[in-house]
């Protein structure tokens, strides 16, 4: 198996010259801002071209990773070729939230094959429902067969996303990619480091992922009075208080929300997943520090279980982590890569939401505000 | 160097720019700008987070004080709104001091918080009522739960309270006394006892009223018998003699009618006096059974008597009531049989005492007569019945006679029962607790009039108003030749007992100007050393008015209608020990 990453700037091109790349490749992620994804004579489009008989699967972010860089506006590659697995990508569309269960069934059965081992799940990042289409690939999925991935970014804008499989990229996609073969190894892990604060509140009103009230005040007008002065970079800055789901009223832990939109008019936040009236949430924040050990936390696991062959590792980190790390953004994925030693080829993105399994499923939910990572690789 | 640096130093030299102090500067101007909006944005939260928390805070206490005052009031309100009364008190100082006081009751007695609260019992009771409360409060604040009545000061309300010392504190901290008003209880019981006070008073007027009568008609009884008797030994014409036979059985009906009918009241009344002494039975027996045997005679009935010979000879009992009874028994039994035998006979059925029950024999009276039905089972042994109507015109009688035997039976430890079969016969059973006492020793004392001393000596004055019964007691006292001086009111024999020297005054009870009694006391204090005999003769004959009698200073009541015996005895008696030998 091979495995390369590489990334491309406006000012200095391809990190690696890809003509230097084997061209056997059977499979081509790339993650980077929508525009660069979706230009017919851009970067994503030469690479394509260069590997004609690759899979090609790519995603819009809010920041690339490439080994232990991370940049903006740029784009991120990893080339992978397998000896003994097979490849398959698939896709569909979403209208609205509301298609997500739908969608994640559809790639669910789409990828099914006795022989399938594992999925990888890029999704459209403003139009989903995360929650939902998890479920839907849960239901499709064989329980043995773990679905990871993310879903796409548009910086700190939330704008548009993009997604797509081959030529066909556009905002409201999700792309499956299905490895077959026993030879086909993945572990994966997931961690935060933030850490809820303040009094627990109750989910008055919601509707699915949009929250109206929370212990009947507005939930936007709690929002904006802790956001003080960042307010007005709302709803990028509330990234900077993701809600802790708990699982009862004395409840300690539970799923992290990352706030995806905002409503004026109604006052609404909008979340990467549901928040059920009744249940209740808390506030969370992180420190610099705390979300370096909670990368480092979810880069462990994996690690520890480490594959024979182990040669590529897919970063899904959340936007929120971006924003609160700043400048010292690279300092978690160093701390992934640490862990996880030389020789691994490395890349991936920030996006608005994670897909690993976790505490409800052995085979995939949505998170937020985590590091999320999956290593593959093949049997020797 | 720090990592940030080292970073953006390295990201300089990757990325080559035109200008790299331009953009190291650029990087370092962004550090400044992230750490200060990291800074702020951290005070902010943390000046959110603090007012997040004051204000859950105050919701916190708001929603406790709240909770409290609404628990408070809730409390007060029904401390206050329950019909009863509530009050805790300690001991200070040697008094009591009171912590709480609340309650309608409360209210209503003027015990308001107000002036209860925080005051001592002097402060708002008075002195009185203070100190009776403060002896309850005493024994509650000792630990011991105890009961209080009270009631306002003006009597209107009544209450009745618990006191304990209050649980689950150590000992006797406070105490608590719980009240509810018993007014219309209180009132309640005393219309009870008003209604009860009328009954014992309408039963007292009953019996006066039937001394009263009894004594009405004892006296004109007194008259028509005395003198039928006189006439009958006097009379020597046959059909004559038979009509006055007719007037002295008629008169002796009338007479143990009265006599019946007292003995019932007193025994309604509960004022039945039994009076046991040591009796022979078979005595008793013989002597009554003696007395229907002319009778039983005349109807051609055999008489029997028999005796267990296991009986105790003497028994302790009322003579006269057994008398009684068996005298009612043996006389229904004759009256109720045309022909065949009644036999009378009495048996040991408990020779000793069992479980706690006396030894007891039973006196059996047996007839062939007409028999009792079984409907009238029931009624048997109430007043006024008798087996059916037609046998009270047929056979005469007021059917009092079983309910007062059987409820003299039952006075006397025994009971009156019976089996009948009509037209074959009845059994009575008369049961009595067979005391067993010691043998009596007959006296020298014999039956008056057995050998008759000289009573002609004997001076009497006889105090009557009724001119019948002093005409009556002159010719019997004449027939053993005595002269009595006569007079009719209480004021005459006064004066007359103080002139002359009497051995024996008749005197009536109830006379014009001074009564009987009156005129004794009298007699007693002129004549203090005097052993003058005063002897009633009265048809009053209930025990109060025997006793009246004796406390005036009487030596002896004779009851209306006056027996010559009596009479012959009270002569003797007065005649002194020389004449008749021995104390009566």
């Amino acid at each position: 198996m091979i495995a390369n990453s590489l990334s491309w700037n406006a000012v200095t091109g391809w990190s690696k010259p890809i003509t230097a790349l084997p061209s056997s490749a059977s499979l081509l992620l790339c993650f980077g801002s929508a525009d660069l994804l979706t230009s017919p004579e851009g970067p994503a489009a030469e690479l394509r071209r260069h590997f004609p008989g690759a899979v090609a699967a790519a995603c819009s972010t809010a920041g690339e990773i490439c080994d232990s860089t991370v940049s903006d506006d740029g784009l991120t590659a990893l080339v992978l070729g397998f000896d003994r697995t097979r490849v398959r990508g698939v896709c569909a569309t979403v209208r609205g939230s509301s298609d997500s269960a739908q969608a994640g069934a559809e790639i669910g059965r789409g990828l099914l094959d006795p022989e399938l081992r594992h999925v990888l799940v890029l999704s459209d990042g403003l139009l989903i429902n995360g929650s939902a289409l998890t479920a839907g690939l849960r239901g499709a999925l064989p329980a043995d067969v773990a679905a990871t991935g993310g879903l796409a970014g548009d910086g700190a804008r939330f704008q548009r996303t993009v997604v797509g499989l081959g030529e066909k990229i556009a905002a409201g996609l999700v792309v499956g990619i299905g490895f077959y073969g026993p030879s086909f190894r993945a572990v994966y892990g997931s961690a935060g480091g933030w850490q809820a604060f303040g009094p627990k509140r109750r989910v008055t009103s919601a509707e699915a992922n949009i929250l109206y009230t929370l212990d009947d005040k507005p939930a936007l007008a709690l929002y904006k009075r802790y956001l003080g002065e960042l307010a007005v970079d709302l709803p990028g800055s509330g990234l900077l208080f993701p809600l802790q789901l708990l699982s009862g009223a004395a409840g300690e832990s539970g799923l992290v929300r990352t706030i995806l939109a905002v409503d004026e008019k109604s006052q609404s936040l909008t979340f990467a997943g549901d928040l059920p009236v009744g249940h209740y949430v808390r506030l969370m924040k992180a420190g610099t520090d705390a979300l370096v050990d909670g990368a480092r936390a979810a880069a462990a696991s994996p690690a520890s279980r480490s594959i024979s062959g182990m040669a590529a590792a897919i970063l899904v980190s959340c936007v929120g982590r971006k924003l609160v790390l700043g400048q010292r953004v690279e300092e978690e994925v160093e701390a992934v890569l640490h862990q996880l030693g030389a020789g691994v080829a490395a890349a991936g993105f920030y996006s608005y939401g994670e897909i690993c399994p976790g505490s409800v499923s052995n085979s995939c939910e949505l998170h937020n505000q985590t590091m999320t990572l999956t290593i593959i690789g093949e049997d020797v | 160097m720090n990592s940030l640096l080292q970073r953006q130093l390295r990201r300089i030299e990757t990325d080559r720019p035109a200008d790299p102090w331009v953009e190291l500067l650029k990087a370092t101007s962004a550090t400044y700008d992230e750490l200060e909006r990291d800074r702020r944005h951290l005070e902010h939260t943390l000046a959110v987070v603090s007012d997040e928390l004051n204000e859950a805070n105050e919701l916190l206490r708001s929603e406790a004080e709240s909770q409290l005052r609404q628990l408070n009031s809730y409390y007060r309100e029904t401390l206050e709104g329950q019909q009863g009364m509530i009050l805790c008190f300690r001991e200070e100082a040697g008094d009591f001091v009171h912590t709480l006081c609340r309650g309608q009751l409360a209210r209503r007695l003027g015990w308001t918080a107000d002036k209860v609260e925080g005051k001592l019992l002097d402060d708002f009771l008075p002195k009185e009522t203070a100190a009776l409360l403060r002896s309850a409060y005493r024994r509650a604040w000792s630990g011991e739960e105890c009961t209080f009545e009270g009631e306002s000061a003006d009597g209107k309300i009544s209450y009745l309270a618990l006191l304990q010392p209050r649980p689950g504190r150590e000992a006797a901290k406070e105490a608590i006394l719980s009240a509810v008003e018993i007014t219309d209880r209180k009132r309640v019981e005393s219309e009870l006892r008003e209604a009860k006070e009328r009954a014992e008073s309408a039963d007292r007027a009953k019996s006066e009223f039937l001394a009263v009568m009894s004594h009405e008609i004892r006296t004109p009884l007194n008259a028509i018998l005395g003198f039928t008797g006189l006439l009958l030994e006097s009379c020597k014409e046959p059909s004559q003699q038979l009509w006055i036979k007719t007037i002295d059985q008629s008169g002796q009906v009338l007479n143990a009618l009265i006599k019946d009918i007292l003995d019932f009241s007193k025994i309604e009344a509960g004022q039945l006096d039994l009076r046991p002494e040591p009796i022979a039975l078979a005595e008793v027996m013989q002597s009554v059974v003696g007395l229907f045997r002319p009778t039983a005679a005349e109807k051609g009935l055999t008489l029997d008597l028999w005796l267990d010979p296991s009986l105790p000879p003497v028994i302790l009992a009322d003579p006269l009531r057994l008398r009684q009874i068996l005298t009612n028994l043996l006389a229904n039994a004759v009256k109720f049989t045309r022909a065949g035998t009644i036999s009378a006979g009495a048996i040991l059925t408990r020779p000793a005492e069992i479980e706690g029950r006396p030894p007891e024999l039973a006196i059996l009276i047996r007839d062939s007569g007409i028999g009792i039905p079984d409907s009238v089972r029931g009624s048997l042994f109430k007043p006024f019945t008798q087996a059916d109507s037609s046998t009270t015109r047929k056979y005469g009688g007021t059917g009092l006679g079983l309910a007062i035997s059987r409820r003299l039976a039952r006075a006397m430890g025994g009971d009156l029962d019976y089996t009948s079969e009509a037209g074959r016969g009845t059994l009575f059973t008369f049961t009595l607790p067979a005391i067993a006492a010691p043998v009596l020793e007959k006296t020298a004392a014999g039956e008056p009039g057995a050998s008759l001393p000289d009573l002609s000596k004997v001076r009497v004055l006889v105090a009557e108003d009724n001119p019948s019964n002093r005409l009556l007691i002159t010719t019997l006292l004449g027939k053993v030749g005595v002269v009595p001086s006569v007079v009719s009111d209480g004021q005459a024999a006064i004066k007359a007992a103080v002139q002359s020297a009497y051995d024996l005054i008749l005197m009536d009870v109830q006379m014009p100007l001074i009564d009987g009694l009156a005129a004794t006391r009298a007699i007693r204090a002129a004549l203090p050393r005097s052993r003058l005999r005063i002897v009633a003769l009265t048809a009053g004959v209930l025990p109060e008015q025997r006793m009246d009698c004796l406390e005036a200073g009487m030596d002896a009541v004779l009851g209306k209608p006056i027996l010559f015996a009596e009479v012959l005895r009270e002569l003797a008696i007065a005649a002194g020990p020389l004449v008749f030998g021995a104390a009566v």
